[in-house]
């Protein structure tokens, strides 16, 4: 289980935790949008430092209405897509409810080349670990993190 | 006496014999769980979630023998790191893309150059320095080859190191000594998705990051004469280690068949413990496009090998004048392979995956090339960052399908580690012992720190001990590049 939000947890934030194989990224918010959110910038928080970037291009895309585990995974995946895929890594992000169910997301991005690589490169997000819940007014979330 | 939860019950590890560690079925438990460790490397274990992930294992339909785990094991994801299994294809028996891992077709090549140590002291630093340059590595460095479109990476899909070695990045010996002679057959392109395309288009000849390296090493020590003049190493003779994978499009490839897995195991009436053991029966239409899409990565990981070895050679014939890097052999330790083996007595199809584990062909194995057909197959077993690696070689009778170790094995996480030791600490200690290091983050470094892993040492004697594989010769590191 992802610890039990306190006080401290009623605003956003992110850590990013060890694991006998990688890495863990764990959010929280106190909303859903919130908690992916700090998701995405607590992955790129555990291998890139882009204190100072301003973003030079926008990612967006569509987070379909599914399961919020599905929605960790679809996201956190599209952000290590886009650093493989369009050498880009996001310095913000951006993720908001839509009416139809499920989020637009944008992303801010910034060359991959311009960024100060200060870890391993996320290459996937498992299933195993893989939890979100919301308790007490706080949505958490925790994903497994292969680099 | 190490514990371990199978269901909601406790079960113990029971000793089977030196180094040698038994799990009974219980529970969902299909075929006993088996481990191989020392009495040292037993703590480390008994200290993760990998007994109980070798527990989830030997649950999978059609698992045949045992669920085997290696002495260099740790938790992962599913399966344990450094696990073995085997499906028994004709009696419904599964594949499990976590049973391979993300990345696909990961290994090990050891390059042996024709030079010493105290020969190329003198030009050390200028091969560093041009290797440095020449391999790339780690986020947004490019690759060595660009593939130019959709058509030239399938051609990659296909042909692995053959299609590499035709455009003319190698030469007839580096298929020769390659496992599967430098190509997995009946690789699949179709069943590698836009998105594994698209993560694979930029990426052929680069090591990445985390674990992965290129190593500058020496045969530090010779453990079997016979077999090390077999293999072309001498004492003090200069080496080359790669070790990297599939890179992003092998990644995409394991998550996108995860995904269609989980979708149609109702359908095949099969329940996993743990959802990235995810798997399909190899017959189905799952299992095989699985099997196509992976032996497609397996090809992609070992172009990727064969193109660093071209940036490699040309880095020493810059700075090193005329010095040569044959292949002695590239070998996966991320894979599923279709192989026959004797289970109880009778011939079996089966499905061997090996999850952080190397194949160790023995001696007379028709799959090895003829010159190493009497002497059984190079396993190649990198280190932890500036101890050692080790060569070693299949044997007779060899067990967990003709199976070994392939690291030294994870014994706390990457960030434990970083506490432990500031990366430019780590750069300087190395330094000053004589390995000069080219790596472009301090902390990526210090997350390799050698405390990181278990004694290597300890685990090739324990692979010695219990018969999966003899130890042939000892390297050690004059230069590391990291990602």
């Amino acid at each position: 289980m992802v610890a039990q939000p306190g006080e401290a947890r009623r605003v956003a934030g992110h850590r990013v935790l060890p694991h006998p194989a990688d890495l863990v990224v764990e959010a929280w918010g106190p909303t859903l949008a919130d908690c992916l959110t700090e998701a995405v910038l607590g992955l790129v928080s555990s291998f890139a430092d882009a204190a100072g970037l301003s973003p030079t291009g926008e990612r967006g895309f569509p987070l379909a209405a599914a399961p919020a585990e599905d929605q960790l995974v679809t996201l956190l995946g599209e952000v290590i897509f886009g650093i493989d895929a369009d050498g880009v890594v996001p310095v913000n992000a951006r993720v908001e409810p839509v009416p139809a169910g499920g989020f637009a997301v944008h992303l801010g991005t910034v060359d991959a080349a311009r960024v100060a690589q200060i870890g391993p490169v996320p290459k996937a997000v498992a299933r195993s670990g893989l939890e979100v819940c919301e308790a007490a007014g706080c949505w958490s979330g925790r994903a497994l993190v292969d680099v | 006496m190490p514990m371990v939860t199978v269901g909601e019950r406790a079960v113990v590890l029971v000793a089977d014999g030196p180094s040698r560690w038994r799990i009974e079925p219980v529970g969902a438990m299909r075929v006993p769980g088996v481990v191989f460790a020392s009495a040292e490397l037993l703590p480390d274990i008994a200290g993760d979630a990998s007994l109980r992930q070798v527990a989830n294992v030997a649950a999978l339909p059609g698992i045949v023998d045992a669920s085997y785990a290696m002495p260099d094991m740790h938790a992962g994801y599913g399966f344990p790191i450094g696990g073995v299994a085997a499906t028994d294809i004709d009696a419904g028996g599964v594949v499990s893309p976590g049973g391979v891992g993300f990345d696909i077709s990961c290994g090990v090549r050891l390059l042996v150059a024709d030079v010493t140590r105290a020969e190329l002291a003198g030009r050390l630093t200028a091969v560093m320095n041009a290797l440095d340059h020449a391999i790339p590595r780690g986020l947004g460095r490019g690759a060595v080859w660009r593939a130019p479109g959709k058509a030239a990476l399938e051609r990659v899909l296909a042909g692995g190191s053959r299609y590499a070695v035709r455009e003319g990045f190698g030469v007839q010996r580096d298929l020769d000594r390659c496992e599967d002679h430098g190509a997995v057959g009946d690789a699949d392109p179709g069943a590698v998705s836009d998105r594994a395309l698209a993560r694979g288009l930029g990426q052929v000849g680069s090591l990445g990051s985390g674990n992965h390296f290129l190593e500058l090493q020496f045969v530090d020590e010779i453990h079997d004469a016979t077999l090390a003049a077999a293999y072309g190493l001498a004492p003090e003779q200069v080496c080359v280690m790669i070790h990297c994978g599939s890179r992003g499009l092998g990644h995409q490839i394991c998550s996108d068949h995860v995904e269609a897995m989980l979708a149609a195991m109702p359908r095949h009436h099969i329940t996993v413990a743990d959802p990235q053991l995810a798997c399909a029966p190899v017959t189905s239409v799952e299992g095989r496009r699985y099997l196509g899409a992976m032996a497609a990565a397996a090809n992609y990981g070992r172009a990727n090998r064969q193109l660093l070895t071209h940036a490699a050679r040309g880095a020493f014939h810059r700075t090193a004048g005329d010095v040569h890097l044959d292949l002695l052999y590239d070998v996966s330790h991320n894979l599923a392979k279709l192989e026959h083996h004797e289970v109880h007595g009778r011939g079996a199809a089966l499905c061997v995956h090996r999850k952080g584990a190397t194949l160790a062909l023995p001696p007379g194995h028709h799959d090895l090339p003829a010159d190493l057909r009497p002497h059984g197959q190079p396993v190649l077993v990198p280190g932890s960052m500036g101890t050692a690696s080790y060569v070693l070689a299949g044997v007779a009778g060899g067990g967990a399908f003709h199976s070994t170790c392939h690291g030294a094995g994870r014994v706390m996480s990457r960030h434990a580690a970083m506490r432990r030791i500031h990366g430019r600490e780590l750069r300087e200690t190395l330094e000053a012992s004589g390995i000069a290091v080219r790596a472009p983050s301090d902390r990526g470094l210090a997350e390799e720190a050698p405390f990181s892993y278990k004694d290597v040492d300890e685990v090739v004697a324990t692979c010695e001990q219990v018969g999966l594989a003899r130890r042939v010769a000892r390297l050690r590191p004059l230069g590391v590049l990291k990602g």
